[in-house]
């Protein structure tokens, strides 16, 4: 996608064609979309290059459909239209993306039923009398200490979270970050820099991460 | 690549608000592809996507007029075929939409009819 990022509408003609939606003109969304989907995804792809380029059109999409569906919950004393639009699609690609990872970790959940079963599911294995014990150590490797918790903020411990989940797409991370408007390179070593710390943390506290 | 603006208007095709909804039901129901839909309308294929991207027209007779006539003028369609179309479309939705509620009562009284355990 080569579109630009920004509509060649002024301001003035946004607005224009925002009250022409409200009157009810029948051709107001056609030109509506017309002007601002292409660069809404545009700015979609570019600020989140990390993020498949499917994905930015589809939110691109929901956040257009759902304007012209209800143009009255936008307030133009309050932002600009094109601001609007993107700060609703980003909330839509979030909302994407996490159903994604939500299928994603319900699939891993099932391949682990699925490895259990030829394991041992038929072998009693919850009678081996160390079972409790098995639990407790891998949850304490999982969960990080009570000092680690302490010295967690809020964006790290979602960080450590996804970590533990088995979560490798930096995207995921630079976007818990919020740093996905920054050049990918810069993402990645933000994205590193947060990582190591963690688990400089977790070695510090007694326990390799896995 | 596809079209943005072309896969947005499929993507609508089932929300009554957009003609792409009226347009794609009425279409199905005379087997018409895209094209013989174009040809049906008179409509220049490279307006199609934006004709499918309009508001239905309001049902209210004075209403779905003003409306036909102005959207006919902007791709330069056929006013006539264009208001048969979207009649035709308008109708087959409130039939499916009928039919659906019939269906919850249905369901709603067979559920009722089931022998009590």
């Amino acid at each position: 996608m080569h579109d630009s990022p920004h509509s060649n509408l002024s301001a003035a003609d946004a607005l224009r064609v925002y009250r022409r939606l409200l009157d009810r003109d029948p051709l107001a969304p056609a030109d509506f979309a017309a002007a601002f989907l292409k660069p809404l995804i545009a700015w979609l792809q570019c600020t989140n290059p990390g993020v498949e380029p499917i994905a930015c059109e589809e939110a691109s999409y929901e956040a257009i459909v759902r304007f012209l569906l209800h143009p009255t919950k936008y307030d133009p004393q309050r932002l600009a239209l094109e601001a609007f639009l993107r700060m609703a699609a980003q909330r839509d690609l979030q909302n994407l993306l996490r159903k994604e990872r939500r299928h994603h970790q319900n699939r891993r959940d099932w391949n682990v039923v699925e490895q259990a079963s030829e394991d041992g599911k038929y072998l009693r294995k919850d009678d081996d009398p160390s079972l409790p014990l098995q639990i407790e150590e891998a949850r304490q490797r999982q969960a990080p200490s009570d000092t680690m918790q302490q010295q967690m903020t809020d964006v790290e411990r979602r960080f450590w979270e996804q970590m533990q989940q088995g979560e490798r797409r930096h995207a995921v991370f630079a976007a818990i970050l919020g740093v996905t408007h920054l050049p990918i390179p810069e993402q990645k070593r933000q994205v590193k820099r947060v990582k190591d710390r963690l688990k400089k943390r977790k070695e510090r506290a007694g326990g390799k991460h896995g | 690549m596809a079209d943005p603006l072309d896969t947005l208007a499929r993507w609508v095709e089932n929300e009554p608000f957009f003609l792409a909804s009226t347009l794609a039901l009425f279409a199905q129901s005379e087997a018409l592809d895209d094209e013989a839909l174009c040809r049906f309308l008179h409509c220049p294929p490279e307006s199609f996507t934006m004709l499918r991207l309009c508001r239905t027209p309001d049902e209210d007779p004075s209403g779905f007029q003003r409306d036909m006539k102005r959207i006919a003028e902007q791709f330069g369609l056929d006013e006539t075929a264009l208001a048969a179309a979207v009649r035709h479309g308008q109708a087959l939705q409130h039939l499916r939409q009928t039919t659906t509620a019939a269906g919850t009562f249905l369901a709603a009284r067979d559920a009722e009819e089931e022998p009590q355990p």
